[in-house]
């Protein structure tokens, strides 16, 4: 428990998804209880789209996944792993223009905590009408780190759940939901299939990147360099050492307020180089992803970047000032 | 504390990931984005010397420019709407600059009878059909317009003819199957929403309400707020939000 206290949330995301406590129910789920195998029929209108679209059973199947055994007491991953239809989507939690990410709410026996979603690098996905979306194809397994209770007995069961509703689109899109759930038994591990399933995820997600002053990473061995700057006004630059194949940047989902405006990420956001210039409506802070994909490299490497507000303009046109 | 945990807590820490309990369900997506000025790039100080691949890169850069500029202004808040003649799904033609020469607000609705977010406000909540009832006799227009391709979801006379129908919309619903004034438009979901004040002037756009759940019709509706603004003779605080929705299927 003291873990999952002392770690600084995302709030500005972490506050987007609703988590559910059995013990402590927070305000704000109250609105949408969690519902009966009876009220979870889906309603008329959902049921005769899905029939005209010819489209009965779910293109989206989710289950429960650990990553290691419950020990009382202890922080374990708990991820949902979604495995979909092939040509079929679903949205990463990134700018996109269009669909809306997988929501969860979790119901959990007393003590037992869950934290929110942390999500691994997405795939761009472009429509006519430079439609711009990051999405996953697939699988994917969304992880939140588990709290177990210090008091858990070992041997004894709890059951995990969670009700999940997701958008799934390929040339159309179909809402869907399910219940899944999972009983768990302290101490017990778990199969190979989620241990795999949690290291996919663990292997794509975001590994974090401290920019100094100049706007320069740290040297990290097996990583990247990466720079990132305020060239001139409204202009950032993005440059990644080495030879790249490709390379993308996805932005943050913006926050409730605010947030900057990109100009034609459509184009900006892809280069087959090593850099990038993006243009943005604002001097403001931006956050995002980049995707660096490497030729031989069986998967890009995914670095989370953030870059502060550019300050007043004058004389910082040429070179970020140092800071103390 | 264990060794698991340990190594948990190293990534956590690490990456700063995601650990808040949520507060709420409030919307990203659906949520006012302020605007910013779109004011001209301010002239540059001379940089340092510049090197091959940056002079490429400004060529590049000069291009699209270029090429931006053959293309029509865009559409924001305070900018004139483009004006567009379309055919409904009866046949008759709707031009925008006669509806705001005769003195008309004009709510443009970006429409696909397939899209569930659409169900959503047509079917399952009436939100359209409701706003058009509380503001027809108030000189406010709503238009749906459908700009998708042959052969893509939604497409077809017949079907938006039905779906008209089906859903009670009293307005037209116009056939853009070009793509031609999505585009002008810039509009990329359904439903997107398009306030046009007697000025012919773009007085909001975005979304329509503030929760992206593909069921449950948000707190506050963005045109409503806009439309009350303008009828009260006051300045539209919320001029632009982020939609929601599905992808328009040029």
């Amino acid at each position: 428990m003291s873990i999952l206290a002392s770690v600084p949330g995302r709030s500005g995301r972490g506050a987007w998804w609703c988590v559910a406590f059995l013990s402590v129910a927070l305000p704000a789920c109250e609105a949408q209880p969690a519902a009966s195998p009876e009220s979870r029929r889906a309603p008329a209108s959902e049921v005769e789209a899905r029939a005209e679209a010819n489209v009965e059973p779910n293109k989206v199947r989710a289950e429960l996944v650990l990553s290691d055994a419950p020990q009382p007491g202890q922080v374990i991953w708990l991820g949902v792993r979604f495995q979909i239809q092939d040509e079929w989507h679903i949205y990463a939690d990134a700018l996109n223009d269009t669909g809306v990410p997988p929501k969860v709410e979790w119901t959990l026996p007393e003590g037992w905590t869950v934290g929110a979603w942390v999500w691994p690098g997405a795939r761009r996905y472009t429509q006519p009408g430079e439609i711009l979306d990051h999405v996953y194809e697939r699988e994917v397994t969304l992880l939140a780190p588990l709290s177990v209770p210090a008091g858990a007995k070992p041997g004894s069961e709890a059951m995990l759940r969670a009700k999940l509703d997701w958008l799934v689109c390929k040339d159309i899109c179909i809402p869907e939901e399910q219940v899944a759930s999972k009983p768990v038994r302290i101490g017990t591990e778990p199969s190979d299939a989620e241990r795999r399933a949690v290291q996919r995820a663990l292997d794509a997600l975001p590994r974090p990147t401290r920019l100094d002053a100049a706007g320069v990473g740290p040297v990290v061995e097996g990583e990247s360099k990466v720079e990132m700057v305020w060239t001139k006004p409204q202009t950032v630059v993005i440059e990644v050492g080495g030879p790249v194949e490709k390379l993308e940047f996805v932005p943050d989902r913006p926050p409730a307020e605010g947030g900057v405006e990109f100009e034609n990420l459509f184009e900006r956001g892809i280069s087959p180089r090593g850099r990038l210039e993006l243009k943005v409506k604002s001097e403001a802070p931006i956050k995002g992803t980049l995707g660096i994909f490497r030729k031989g490299s069986p998967r890009p490497e995914y670095r989370s970047v953030s870059l502060a507000a550019r300050e007043s303009v004058e004389d910082k046109d040429s070179k970020p000032a140092s800071k103390p | 504390m264990e060794l698991k945990a340990k190594r948990l807590l190293g990534l956590l820490a690490a990456g700063a990931f995601a650990l808040s309990i949520a507060t709420g369900t409030a919307s990203a997506q659906g949520q006012p984005v302020t605007t910013a000025p779109t004011k001209e790039a301010q002239p540059e100080k001379k940089a340092e010397p510049k090197d091959k691949t940056e002079k490429k890169a400004e060529k590049a850069e000069k291009k699209e420019e270029k090429k931006d500029a053959k293309d029509a202004p865009k559409v924001e808040p305070g900018v004139a709407a483009p004006d567009f003649t379309l055919k409904d799904t009866a046949g008759n033609e709707v031009t925008l600059s006669s509806l705001t020469g005769q003195g008309k607000i004009v709510v443009l609705e970006w429409f696909n009878p397939g899209c569930p977010f659409v169900v959503k406000h047509h079917e399952l909540n009436k939100t359209f059909a409701e706003l058009n009832k509380k503001y027809a006799d108030k000189g406010v227009v709503f238009l749906a317009i459908n700009s998708g391709a042959k052969g893509k979801q939604g497409f077809g006379q017949e079907l938006n003819a039905s779906k008209k129908k089906d859903w009670g919309i009293e307005y037209p619903v116009l056939l853009d199957e070009t793509g031609k004034v999505g585009k002008l438009y810039n509009a990329k979901r359904t439903p997107e929403m398009f306030v046009i004040g007697k000025d012919g002037k773009v007085a909001y756009m975005g979304a329509i309400d503030d929760n992206d759940d593909s069921k449950t019709p948000g707190k506050v509706n963005y045109v409503a707020k806009a439309l009350d603004e303008i009828l009260a003779g006051k300045e539209v605080t919320t001029k632009q939000t982020r939609p929601y929705g599905c992808s328009v299927k040029y």
